[in-house]
């Protein structure tokens, strides 16, 4: 059962960029498609192009995260997607809980962008 | 057939230690009788100091990890409304109560010593029917702890990060496939849970633990006083790569006249060598009992007289372990003086046995 994000993004010509953090001391991963296209995955996503404002219009992003519970400290996720560059910069989160240690969470959050 | 062997010398062992024991096995039981005779780990920085300070082990210790359940908690044992629950006691990590979806995985690893030290913090809260006591009173202990160490973190851990990462990125490529993701997941689970251990190999790591006990007669929160103060501090150091651990601990033990225990000032210090199945530990601990009083010397003059005696204990352990659930243990060496009177030869041979799992 996956925590899902379904949402849009207001953008103009510029470039639009995407960060995500995923934060309590956790340890995750995420694949981002666009349009169903595969555009990147990994640990570390920070300030990743996704292209012009103009070119994305329409579009639907899809960041599918999984969130592994290395902290031993705390069961707690939180994923924060970042967008820069659209009508204004602009943050959007998810946030959970796995029911025991080691266990792991996804994250599905879903973007459409729209040309303003 | 490695399993045969290791069981014919550990009989072995057993039988040349026995000869030259003073004791016979099955009296180890005695050394952790009295409370005072323990090995160095008595000593070390307790996870729970309220609840040592006190010397009980709660039956139900409540572990909210959210505001609200701390405060419900509270609300529930009747403390908020003034009232002294009889049993009741709670633990609890203030700064992981609250989400930090700013704190990366990478800040979180490679935290720095102060932002260690509010991560590690964790408070316990404890209450109890006295025991001692004639009247129908309460003791009530308040502990907190935390650790710090050396910003960097385990080496094996690049590693761990790395396969995690490519599991978890094969499963994001598996997403509609239930078999693979199954076959995946335990694989990650695994990585996940040695991560977290690993974690917790920093190196050089210092813990501090601080506690109060009071004794309140008749419930009444106005007519308690302090029965007993404890310090701990635990410097241990685990090289990467080596056998080899070395423990500092220090502790001061206070008891307010109450009890015939005195008051303590712990040192002392252990190396540990650990190649499987031996064991082999030497420990050090210098003990200082102190007790002050106060004497009317005339009318006008009052001096307070401070007197300290001090002992030792120095031993050597040394364990085989047999199988999983089985090991020999001797230790010999030099116990506390006060303790053990004339007799404080430290000689015992015993078997630990494991049952379950």
């Amino acid at each position: 059962m996956a925590t899902t994000l379904n949402t849009s993004y207001n953008v103009k010509d510029a470039n639009v960029s995407l960060t995500i953090i995923i934060g309590d001391g956790q340890f995750g991963s995420s694949a981002v498609l666009l349009d169903s296209e595969k555009k990147t995955n990994g640990h570390n996503i920070t300030n990743y192009p996704l292209g012009s404002g103009s070119s994305l219009d329409g579009k639907t992003l899809r960041i599918v995260t999984i969130v592994s519970d290395t902290n031993p400290s705390t069961t707690n996720m939180d994923v924060t997607y970042q967008f820069k560059g659209g009508v204004a910069d602009q943050n959007f989160s998810l946030s959970d809980a796995v029911a025991s240690q080691g266990d792991a969470l996804t994250f599905d959050a879903s973007f459409v962008f729209h040309k303003v | 057939m490695n399993n045969e062997r290791n069981k014919l010398l550990g009989l072995l062992l057993a039988i040349l230690l026995a000869g030259i024991s003073e004791n016979t096995v099955g009296q180890s039981a005695g050394r952790a009788s009295n409370g005072v005779g323990d090995t160095l780990d008595a000593f070390r920085t307790p996870t729970s100091p309220a609840f040592v300070l006190f010397g009980i082990e709660p039956t139900s210790v409540e572990r909210p990890t959210t505001p609200r359940a701390v405060a419900v908690s509270l609300l529930s044992s009747g403390l908020a409304n003034g009232v002294i629950p009889n049993n009741y006691a709670i633990e609890f990590s203030p700064y992981w109560l609250t989400s930090h979806p700013d704190l990366t995985y990478d800040k979180y690893v490679n935290a720095t010593a102060d932002e260690q030290l509010i991560q590690s913090l964790s408070i316990s809260f404890a209450t109890s029917k006295s025991q001692s006591a004639p009247d129908s009173g309460t003791d009530m202990g308040a502990g907190l702890r935390f650790q710090v160490s050396p910003p960097g973190k385990s080496s094996k851990l690049p590693k761990l990060e790395q396969d995690l990462e490519n599991v978890s990125n094969a499963m994001l490529d598996h997403l509609g496939d239930k078999k693979a993701l199954d076959s995946l997941e335990s694989k990650r689970k695994d990585l996940t849970l040695q991560m977290q251990n690993e974690q917790k190999n920093r190196g050089v790591v210092l813990e501090f633990a601080a506690a109060l006990a009071g004794h309140f007669p008749q419930n009444d929160l106005n007519n308690g006083r302090i029965t007993h103060t404890g310090l701990w501090l635990t410097l241990s150091y685990k090289p990467e790569g080596t056998m080899l651990e070395f423990l500092g601990v220090g502790r001061l033990l206070w008891n307010n006249g109450v009890g015939g225990d005195g008051n303590y000032l712990d040192a002392g210090a252990r190396v540990l060598y650990e190649n499987d199945p031996i064991l082999v530990s030497g420990e050090f601990v210098e003990r200082t009992v102190y007790n002050t009083t106060i004497a009317q010397q005339s009318s006008n003059t009052t001096i307070g007289v401070i007197t300290f005696s001090s002992t030792y204990r120095a031993s050597l352990l040394i364990d085989y372990k047999i199988d999983n659930n089985t090991s020999l243990e001797y230790s010999f060496g030099h116990n506390f003086t006060q303790v053990t009177g004339i007799n404080n030869l430290i000689s015992q041979l015993g078997i630990k046995f494991g049952f379950g799992g």
